[in-house]
């Protein structure tokens, strides 16, 4: 579905990623942890495709295509989604007005008419539910005044409005207490198939005790230096991050 | 005096009023006597001031010289419009059902406009003249005021409307100012608006040209509204690039009367003042002044406007909003005024200003005056460019640029348009948005603040 391939990325001249490779399939869920600064978000920013980022090298294919190719809203069209870490507040956009063009749009890029108001507003009503999230928010200007909990939760709600092939949850978990996270989890639980991936990027294991991730990656410094399967994470939640950069500090040396 | 300009169309003006005031043509009504001294005084004063250069504060940012470098003809012929019924379908304002006052270069046009109710009363020319309020209001607002402009307008304007609202009009009003000449025109237009004591009324009045010779338009609208009156004015200036436009509105609200005033400027008039100064002269009156502008190519676009707190318990909101594209300039000036006696006041101001090109330029300034002090006032101002982060949110999910450029652009402009208080102008002003923005060409900031955009 995503396979990710020696990609390099700067922004105003100063490198990030420095050589990240990836792959990901229908029906995986894959986290990528590591310490503040490791240039995590810059990967989901770059998949995004958030211009302020120059890939310099590499290549990424999603579904076949070309993903560095596209502008950040053909890669949406063809099933990418991400849930931003700050979710931008947008005032005077309503947030369902927002949902049914953003629907219209993806689906007459695929070649599928408009959703009727009533099938539009059932869908709607059965995300809201699975999200838990209040009904009178989406009648609401874009995540304006919406608290840091409200946000993250209608990030999941588009998420599952939209329905993607490969989710990117950017640090989705920072700021929420433990019954938001839950929340959360229990949202893409519900959402995950056999037909989807999710990629999640955390900074810390709590997340991932909701959502069992199929692979677990390390990254520092730009690059993955270690993969491997949830017990990964629960070795980097006792040991922190250090043992890692030391093992690679000493095998660069 | 280099704070005025005496340039040639300056003595065209002179030299011409002087001539028709020999050949006693310089109206085509004869002025009650009280009325001439008005005019005959207006003319000496802009005989002896001309017109404001930059170096006039109010006029700083506003070179008058550009858009007067013109011989505006006066006074205006017009020519034989076979096709004016058609224009005046084309320009009626879909589902208002408004009652429509059709003017033509400043003349009352009857047989274009609809049989007009009992609750208002529409007098022109000698009509207006010898109405009893003519004697008792006629420039003695705006007059007042010592705008060189205003002057103009009363030394050469060859009569007035009158619009009397006698009692609350069943449907809005729409006062449809066409424009047609074949040469350079000086179009000098007046109206005298009073309501009387507990009347409702709507009134939109918009502005259109139908030819495209150079038009200089000075429209000054003296309204006086009476105790309780609650009234409600869209101005929806739609006029061409080749028309200079220059508007002063005085609004006298007396005691626990309500005005709302909702101004539009479109693309694509190269010059646009205009002055709307609200007097709060009774106590818990309220005036609201909302304004939205969108300026295209090499568009001037200038609103001062004046809240004039007189007496105590009275309410003011202000809010203008712009949208400036290519090389157009905005101009915004908001003076609050809240003079000594006028305890109790609450006063607000806000100016928004979105620029779409790294060429356009706002020059923003409030200026608040307080002389009371139990007092609510506050003003804001924001100069910027339309916000990537968001544009770039919203693209994520699955919105083109375009449609993403139109979302946040209506949504910024809707804070304004949502205040009209009816349905029907709502839907026309959000149309009319729609229709002027250029969203190809809609630029995004290059760096967060660039050099040309100066706040004072």
């Amino acid at each position: 579905m995503l396979l990710i391939k020696n990609l390099h990325a700067q922004i105003e001249g100063k490198p990030i990623l420095k050589g990240i490779d990836l792959e990901v399939r229908p029906g995986e869920i894959h986290a990528i942890m590591g310490p503040n600064g490791s240039g995590k978000s810059t990967l989901a920013a770059v998949l995004a495709g958030n211009e302020q980022y120059e890939v310099t090298d590499g290549e990424v294919w999603f579904e076949g295509k070309n993903l560095l190719e596209m502008p950040p809203e053909i890669r949406a069209r063809e099933g990418l989604f991400m849930a931003f870490q700050y979710p931008v507040e947008i005032p005077g956009v309503s947030n369902i007005n927002f949902l049914k063009t953003a629907i219209t749009e993806i689906r007459a890029y695929r070649g599928l008419p408009p959703l009727s108001a009533k099938e539009f507003m059932q869908r709607l009503k059965e995300k809201q539910e699975l999200v838990e999230f209040n009904a009178s928010l989406v009648n609401r200007s874009l995540n304006e005044g919406f608290s840091g909990g409200e946000k993250k939760r209608n990030e999941i709600l588009q998420l599952a409005m939209l329905e993607p092939k490969l989710a990117i949850l950017d640090e989705t978990d920072s700021g929420l207490d433990i019954d938001a996270i839950r929340i959360v989890a229990n949202g893409v639980n519900k959402l995950r198939s056999q037909h989807n991936a999710f990629i999640i990027i955390t900074h810390y294991q709590r997340l991932l005790q909701y959502i069992i991730p199929d692979y677990v990656h390390v990254q520092y410094d730009g690059r993955i230096i270690k993969s491997g399967t949830k017990e990964l994470a629960y070795e980097l939640e006792e040991r922190g991050y250090d043992w890692i950069k030391e093992s690679v500090q000493a095998s660069l040396e | 005096m280099n704070k005025s300009i005496f340039n040639s169309f300056y003595h065209y003006l002179i030299d011409t009023y002087q001539q028709l005031q020999a050949q006693g043509q310089l109206t085509p009504f004869s002025w009650p006597a009280a009325l001439l001294t008005h005019k005959q005084h207006a003319f000496e004063k802009f005989n002896e001031q001309g017109f404001p250069s930059t170096k006039q504060e109010d006029w700083k940012y506003t070179n008058l010289a550009a858009p007067l470098q013109q011989i505006y003809q006066f006074p205006v012929v017009s020519p034989a419009y076979p096709d004016l019924k058609a224009e005046v379908q084309r320009l009626t304002i879909p589902h208002l059902q408004a009652y429509r006052i059709v003017l033509l270069n400043g003349r009352f046009e009857p047989s274009l406009s609809d049989q007009l109710p009992e609750s208002m009363g529409w007098h022109t020319d000698a009509d207006a003249l010898h109405h009893y309020y003519a004697e008792e209001y006629f420039a003695s607002l705006a007059d007042v005021t010592q705008v060189p402009l205003v002057w103009l307008n009363t030394a050469f304007v060859p009569g007035f409307h009158l619009l009397h609202i006698r009692e609350t009009v069943d449907r809005p009003i729409h006062v449809m100012h066409l424009y047609a000449t074949q040469q350079p025109a000086f179009i000098p237009e007046r109206l005298l608006l009073v309501a009387e004591e507990g009347v409702q009324v709507q009134i939109t009045e918009s502005f259109h040209q139908l030819t495209d010779a150079p038009t200089f338009i000075n429209y000054v609208a003296e309204q006086f509204l009476k105790e309780k009156v609650a009234m409600d004015v869209y101005l929806i200036n739609q006029l061409h690039a080749q028309a200079a436009f220059f508007h002063h509105s005085e609004i006298y609200l007396h005691s626990q009367s309500t005005f709302h005033h909702l101004n539009c400027c479109f693309p694509e008039a190269h010059f646009i003042r205009n002055n709307i100064n609200a007097r709060l002269q009774g106590s818990q009156s309220e005036a609201n002044l909302w304004g939205i502008y969108l300026g295209n190519q090499q568009q001037l676009i200038d609103n001062h406007t004046i809240v004039d707190h007189q007496m105590p318990s009275c309410n003011s909101n202000e809010w203008y909003k712009g949208l400036l594209q290519e090389k157009s300039t905005g101009v915004f000036n908001g003076k609050i005024f809240v003079e000594k006696g006028a305890q109790q006041t609450n006063a607000f101001q806000k100016n928004n200003t979105i620029l779409l090109s790294q060429e356009a330029t706002i020059h923003a300034k409030p200026q608040l005056e307080i002389f009371a002090d139990d007092v609510k006032c506050s003003h804001g101002s924001t100069v910027g460019q339309m916000q990537e982060d968001a544009l770039f949110y919203l693209r994520t999910r699955g919105l083109s640029e375009r449609t993403a450029k139109q979302l946040l652009l209506e949504a910024f402009a809707f804070d304004i348009v949502s205040k009209a208080q009816n349905q029907a102008m709502e839907d026309h002003i959000m149309q009319l948005i729609r229709d002027h923005l250029d969203l190809s060409a809609a630029i995004l900031p290059q760096s967060a603040s660039p050099a040309h955009v100066r706040k004072t």
